[in-house]
C-alpha cells in the first residue's frame, strides 16, 4: 500500500475530500480562440499575480484581448454572471476589458457557450446591463475587489520578459566610437558574423560578454537584443509555456524569463547561420530546442 | 503548520490530496485559537477541528476550492481564503453570521410597515399573494440592486451591527418581494444581505469583537462607562471591525516598521488597490480619532496594537510567495 493509499484509508477528512464532486478542467494550453476561460500569471518584480480571463477574441501576435473573471458574487454595473461548460460560476468584470501578453496565459479551465460569450459581448458595448449596481465611492467594499482585479491585468499587460530598452546599445556606443564588429569580435573572443549579430541586437550578449563590454563601450549599456516578431508571437503561444517552466526549473533557477530569452536567442541565432529561402518555421526550431536540453 | 507549500498549485490543477486537508486543518487551527472551544472542553482537540473542517468541507462548494485556487497568485493567498472560509464555518456554528444579523434587521424594519405580512416563515408584500418564485435567487439580488440605498458605516458594536437604515431595508425588500411573491425570510435575508454587503465579511476579511485578543475583549466586557479608557478602547474595537483584510495588512507593514518612507512609497504607489485602501484607512482613522476625542494619538496606538495582538494574521507574499508562477 503506497503512503497515500494509506492515509486515505485512516483518513476521514481525506475521504471525505476525494468523495466530492469535483470538476472537470481542460488544464490544457491550446492555441488561444474567443470564448476560452484561462487562468492567466506572471511575475510583477518578484511576486507572482494572477488573474482568471475570458479570451474574448483570437490573438494578434503577442496579444490577447481578455475580460477578467472571479468566482465571487461581486460585480458592479458592467458584471455579468456567467457559467463554463464544466459548470464554474463565475463573474465577468466586463468594464475591465483588457489586452494583455499572450504568453502570460497558463492553462486553460473550460468554454463558454456562444450565448454566454455574445451576453458578455453586448454587456460589454453596454446593450444589456450588467447585474450589479454602479460602484459610486472607494467605501464600497466592491471598489477593492474592482481595484484588485486592475491591478492584476496591469502586471499581465505591461510585465514583458523582453529586456527593456534604456540606454545607449551596443550598436550606439560602437557606431559613436568608431569600433567596428571586428575589434567587438577580437575583445570577446567571438567570430565576426557572431559579433556583428550582437552589435545589430540579433541575439544578447552573455553576462561575461556584457561585462567585457561595458568596459569597451560604458557602464551605461544597455540591450538592444530584438527578435524577429513573428518568432516572439509564436514563443508566446500558451503551447510552449509548460515546457519553458520545466526548463527554467532545470537550468534557470526557476527564472521563466531568463529561459525565454536564452530560447529565443538560440532560435535567432541558428536562423542566421542556415540562410535557406523562404519563411522561418518558428515552431519547430522552438520546438527543437526545448527537445535538446 | 501555517501555509503548505504547492496547495494552491495542486488543487488549480485538480489534484486533490492530503496538500488541501492539511492546509485545511491548519486553517482550523489558526480560526480555533481565539475561540471558546466547544461546550464542555477546555481546548481544541484534534477532532473538533476536524469537525468545523468536515463542516466547511459540507457547506462550500468543491468548484469554488478550485476556482479560488486557480485565481490566486500564490499558496499564501490561495491559504487566507482557505481560512476566511473555516472562519466562516465557525460564525455560522455561533449564530452570528451577516444572514443572522440581517434576518433580524429585516424582521424589525418589515414589522414596522402593514405592507409586509409574515407567515409560515415566508415575508409577503401585500398584492403579491399570487406570484410565485422561480427560485432564481441570483435574480433577485439583481432586483435589489437596482434599489438606491445608502451606505452604512459598520456600528461600534459588532453584535448589533446595523445593516441598513430600515428605510432603505424595506425599500428593497419591495422591490425583491413583488417580483418573488411570498418568499422564505432565508432567502429575502440572503439576498437583503449580498444587496447591503453583509455578505462580503468573509471575502474581504472583517473580523469581529472574537477575533480580538482575549485582554481586550476582557476590557471591552469591564469598562466603566463613560470614562475616558472605554472611549478609547470602544473607538478603536470600534475600527478594528471595520478594517478589512488588506486594510489590516497595510497597517501591520507599518507596525513591521516599514517605516514613513515606505509606507509613503507603497502608498503613492500608482496602483489602484494601494489607492483605494489609503482612501478608506485615511477616513478610518479620521473617524477614530473623532469619535475617541483623540488628540494625541493615543486611540490610534491603541488600534495598532489591537492589531498586532490579533491571531488572524494574513500571509503575505514576502512571507509564503511561491519561487515561479506555478
Amino acid at each position: 500500500m503506497t503512503t497515500m493509499e494509506m492515509r486515505v484509508s485512516t483518513d476521514p477528512l481525506l475521504q471525505q475530500l476525494l468523495s466530492l464532486d469535483w470538476p472537470e478542467l481542460a488544464l490544457d494550453a491550446p492555441s488561444p480562440q474567443r470564448g476560452q476561460v484561462w487562468r492567466a500569471a506572471w511575475m510583477d518584480d518578484s511576486d507572482p499575480v494572477a488573474c482568471m480571463v475570458i479570451v474574448m477574441s483570437a490573438p494578434v501576435q503577442r496579444w490577447v484581448d481578455v475580460v477578467p473573471v472571479t468566482d465571487d458574487e461581486i460585480g458592479d454595473d458592467q458584471t455579468v454572471r456567467i457559467i463554463t461548460n464544466n459548470g464554474l460560476a463565475l463573474s465577468a468584470w466586463t468594464g475591465l476589458r483588457r489586452q494583455i501578453y499572450k504568453f502570460t496565459l497558463e492553462h486553460r479551465l473550460g468554454d463558454l457557450a456562444s450565448e454566454t460569450i455574445s451576453k458578455v459581448e453586448l454587456v460589454m458595448k453596454g446593450e444589456i446591463a450588467g447585474e450589479w449596481s454602479t460602484i459610486a465611492s472607494d467605501f464600497d467594499d466592491r471598489a477593492l475587489a474592482r481595484a484588485d482585479l486592475s491591478d492584476r491585468l496591469e502586471v499581465l499587460a505591461t510585465a514583458d520578459w523582453l529586456p527593456s530598452i534604456s540606454g545607449p546599445t551596443v550598436q550606439e556606443r560602437a557606431d559613436a566610437a568608431g569600433i567596428p564588429a571586428s575589434e567587438i569580435a577580437r575583445a570577446l573572443g567571438i567570430a565576426p558574423g557572431d559579433a556583428r549579430r550582437l552589435r545589430d541586437g540579433d541575439r544578447l550578449p552573455t553576462e561575461s560578454e556584457l561585462e567585457i563590454l561595458k568596459g569597451l563601450l560604458g557602464n551605461d549599456l544597455a540591450t538592444n537584443f530584438r527578435p524577429d516578431e513573428d518568432l516572439l508571437a509564436d514563443l508566446d503561444e500558451p503551447e510552449f509555456r509548460h515546457d519553458l517552466q520545466e526548463l527554467a526549473q532545470r537550468r534557470h533557477h526557476g527564472d521563466e524569463r531568463r529561459v525565454r530569452i536564452y530560447v529565443a536567442t538560440t532560435v535567432s541565432a541558428a536562423a542566421h547561420r542556415h540562410r535557406d529561402a523562404g519563411s522561418r518555421d518558428w515552431k519547430t526550431a522552438i520546438r527543437d530546442v526545448l527537445a535538446q536540453d | 503548520m501555517g501555509v503548505i507549500d504547492g496547495v494552491r498549485a495542486a488543487v488549480a490543477n485538480g489534484e486533490i490530496d492530503e496538500r488541501l486537508v492539511d492546509a485545511l486543518r491548519s486553517a482550523g487551527r489558526q480560526v480555533t485559537a481565539t475561540r471558546p472551544p466547544p461546550a464542555g472542553a477546555s481546548s481544541w482537540s484534534p477532532g473538533d477541528i476536524d469537525d468545523v473542517v468536515s463542516q466547511t468541507l459540507s457547506r462550500v462548494k468543491p468548484a469554488t476550492f478550485v476556482t479560488k485556487a486557480n485565481g490566486a497568485s500564490t499558496d499564501g493567498e490561495f491559504f487566507n481564503w482557505i481560512v476566511k472560509a473555516v472562519r466562516s464555518t465557525l460564525n455560522l456554528q455561533a449564530e452570528d453570521t451577516p444572514v443572522g444579523r440581517v434576518l433580524r434587521d429585516v424582521k424589525n424594519a418589515l414589522a414596522e410597515d402593514d405592507r409586509f405580512h409574515r407567515s409560515g416563515g415566508r415575508w409577503t408584500l401585500a398584492g403579491t399573494e399570487n406570484i410565485i418564485w422561480d427560485g432564481d435567487k441570483s435574480h433577485l439580488v439583481a432586483v435589489a440592486d437596482t434599489v438606491d440605498t445608502r451606505i452604512i458605516r459598520r456600528a461600534p458594536d459588532a453584535n448589533k451591527i446595523q445593516i441598513a437604515w430600515r428605510e432603505d431595508t424595506r425599500a428593497v425588500c419591495t422591490a425583491v418581494l413583488a417580483e418573488s411573491g411570498p418568499l422564505d425570510e432565508l432567502v429575502l435575508a440572503e439576498v437583503v444581505a449580498i444587496k447591503f454587503n453583509a455578505m462580503f465579511d468573509s471575502r474581504f476579511g472583517y473580523l469581529g469583537l472574537s477575533d480580538l485578543d482575549e485582554k481586550y475583549q476582557t476590557a471591552l466586557g469591564e469598562a466603566e462607562p463613560g470614562t475616558a479608557d472605554v472611549e478609547e478602547l470602544s473607538a478603536a474595537a470600534s475600527i478594528f471591525v471595520e478594517l478589512t483584510e488588506d486594510e489590516r495588512d497595510f497597517l501591520s507593514r507599518y507596525l513591521a516598521g516599514a517605516g514613513l518612507r515606505e509606507l509613503g512609497e507603497h502608498l503613492s504607489s500608482n496602483k489602484d488597490a494601494a489607492k483605494t485602501v489609503r482612501v478608506r484607512i485615511e477616513d478610518k482613522l479620521r473617524r477614530l480619532a473623532a469619535r475617541a476625542g483623540d488628540d494625541d494619538g493615543a486611540a490610534t496606538e491603541l488600534l495598532l496594537e489591537m492589531i498586532r495582538r490579533s491571531t488572524q494574521v494574513s500571509y503575505s507574499y514576502d512571507d509564503h510567495g511561491d519561487a515561479s508562477v506555478n
